[in-house]
């Protein structure tokens, strides 16, 4: 069992690799099916191979339309593994929660897309709030559920969107969260974070990505 | 006299023969020239009048600047408004911040055959595209004469917005036109061909008040989102419909988003100048593709930069791709906001010092 259990957890990240969505979903159906958990689907199959994909983006041989297939192809994945996770929560080791939204004025949601979907991947518990969303809701959302990580964004094509950041900023202190939060801030290098009052800019996901680790890492310690 | 050499410079450059010295040919709208108006970005969009007298100021203040055909058109969200609104979109308005696409007129892939089925929409009437082309009018009416004959302004000018790929993504948001490329690819085919169509249509519109083409300045960012192989598929037919239906003017493709990875493929694309990004090596870019570039100064950089480090860059910029003309001195993509007006000036003392023809390192 063990022996299959691992080639199909192989072949699964070989088809997120190949962005081949009816190999992964099939597979991902199959070790339901044979009864291995979400758990090692989603830790040794799903996001080893969204962390490939990834590595490809960086490296080039992927783009941003690969990148987006693979986050909606692991949402797939993902979402075939629902009723199993609801199950088997408390067994998955969540590193962090993370909330993510675009700011009021904004629907652009590429970049929150791709950052949630490696977010998960590194085993983050996420709570997207959407799009177009406003100071004082993404500062109720970080109180509510005691998150680690905060990422807000906009798009490139909003540029002038960038300084309602500082809204998010004042909104946390309000709330009294601002200091138990990583507040990082994504999208065009319109604003630096400390114009902003942020932790962290970065209009890179990956450095985001590794800048949440360290901070939930050292946090733990 | 010294207007019409701005405008000859560049044609020169165009031409792979060198000018004068480096031609300065900028995109400045309302992200900059709302504080030339001093009002918002709303009130801006609204008041034509108001416009018509910033893109007159900022004229004035840089005589040398050839600020080609998108910085000199009205502006009412005609950059993502006119393809999403004509199909059914809707857009909502800022205070202080351009308009954007808040509802999408494709949300599934059955909505592209509902759309096809309905037929083109035309320009003249569905959308904002009707009351953009109002605007336009006012511009021709309104725009003084002199100026428009010396820097070659309105007339024979073509700006549709957004390019086929890009506004038809528009219509669906990015991520879905991106991921549909893999699941749908029929209906995305199918959807594109509409789109073109009709960018073609409103192009025709917009011809029918600025008489016959002499510039098409089309932006499209898609294919820095995609590698060659979607490039060669879905972005690059699109593109080169539209350019060819104009062969014989001057076509300039906007792209300031990286596309260094496939330069070959880039380099199919049916127009004479690409306004390029600041993410691609410009002695590539050069050295691999036809076009005569324009750019690539970082846009947000040039917008904090102190003017000593903007003519320092310039200066690099110029003795790496001036030579040889095919080169036009520009920011890699549209003029940030809260560019300060010393640090353009600063690349005229670039060009004072340094772009002078024969370059010389």
């Amino acid at each position: 069992m063990k022996k299959v259990a691992e080639k199909l957890l192989k072949d699964l990240i070989d088809a997120i690799i190949k962005l081949d969505i009816e190999k992964a979903t099939n597979l991902t159906k199959s070790m339901i099916d044979k009864g291995i958990t979400a758990r090692e689907i989603i830790l040794d199959g799903i996001m080893p191979g969204m962390k490939a994909v990834g590595e490809m983006y960086e490296r080039k041989d992927y783009f941003l339309s690969d990148l987006l297939f693979g986050a909606y192809l692991s949402e797939e994945c993902f979402k075939l593994l629902e009723p199993l996770l609801a199950k088997e929560i408390k067994k998955v080791p969540i590193k962090g929660k993370l909330v993510i939204a675009t700011v009021k004025g904004d629907i652009h949601d590429i970049g929150k897309k791709i950052f949630t979907s490696l977010m998960r991947a590194e085993g983050f518990e996420i709570y997207d709030l959407g799009v177009d969303i406003s100071a004082e809701t993404i500062a109720e959302k970080v109180k509510e559920i005691e998150a680690e990580v905060l990422i807000v964004g906009t798009s490139a094509l909003l540029s002038t969107t960038a300084p309602y950041f500082k809204d998010v900023h004042e909104a946390l202190e309000k709330a009294g969260v601002r200091d138990k939060v990583l507040f990082m801030t994504g999208g065009p290098p319109i604003v630096t974070a400390d114009e902003v009052n942020a932790d962290f800019y970065t209009n890179n996901a990956f450095v985001g990505v590794k800048r949440a680790l360290e901070y939930v890492n050292k946090k733990k310690q | 006299m010294f207007l019409l050499d701005v405008l000859e410079r560049a044609l020169t450059s165009l031409e792979g023969k060198e000018p004068d010295e480096v031609p300065v040919v900028l995109l400045v709208y309302g992200l900059v020239l709302k504080s030339i108006a001093g009002v918002s970005e709303y009130e801006y969009y609204q008041d034509l009048d108001l416009q018509l007298k910033a893109k007159l100021e900022f004229q004035r203040m840089f005589p040398d600047v050839w600020n080609v055909t998108m910085g000199t058109y009205p502006e009412y969200a005609e950059f993502v408004g006119p393809m999403p609104t004509a199909f059914g979109g809707e857009i909502e308005w800022l205070e202080d911040a351009p308009p954007y696409v808040s509802e999408y007129p494709i949300k599934e892939p059955e909505d592209v055959d509902r759309l096809v089925e309905a037929g083109i929409p035309d320009p003249r009437t569905d959308g904002i595209a009707p009351e953009f082309l109002k605007r336009l009018q006012y511009f021709l009416d309104n725009f003084p004469k002199d100026i428009r004959e010396k820097y070659n302004y309105l007339d024979g000018n073509i700006y549709p917005g957004l390019g086929p790929s890009e506004g038809a993504s528009l219509c669906m948001g990015y991520d879905t036109f991106l991921v549909w490329m893999r699941l749908h690819p029929d209906v995305l085919h199918k959807w594109l061909d509409l789109t073109t169509t009709w960018l073609i249509k409103y192009c025709e519109a917009i011809e029918e008040l600025v008489g016959k083409c002499k510039i098409l300045f089309l932006p499209d960012h898609s294919a820095s989102m995609v590698g060659d192989k979607f490039f060669n598929e879905f972005i690059l037919p699109r593109l080169n419909r539209i350019f060819k239906h104009y062969k014989g003017a001057l076509r300039i493709w906007h792209n300031e988003g990286s596309v260094g990875h496939m330069l070959s493929a880039v380099d199919k694309i049916d127009a004479e100048v690409w306004h390029f990004g600041p993410f691609d090596d410009s002695i590539e870019c050069k050295k691999k593709t036809h076009f005569c570039l324009m750019g690539n100064i970082h846009p947000p950089w040039l917008a904090k930069a102190t003017p000593a480090e903007v003519e320092e860059a310039c200066k690099e910029l110029i003795l790496n791709t001036a030579s040889g003309g095919k080169f036009w001195l520009s920011t890699g993509g549209g003029m940030a906001p809260g560019t300060p007006f010393d640090n353009i000036r600063a690349m005229f003392k670039a060009v004072e010092k340094y772009g002078k023809y024969p370059i010389k390192r």
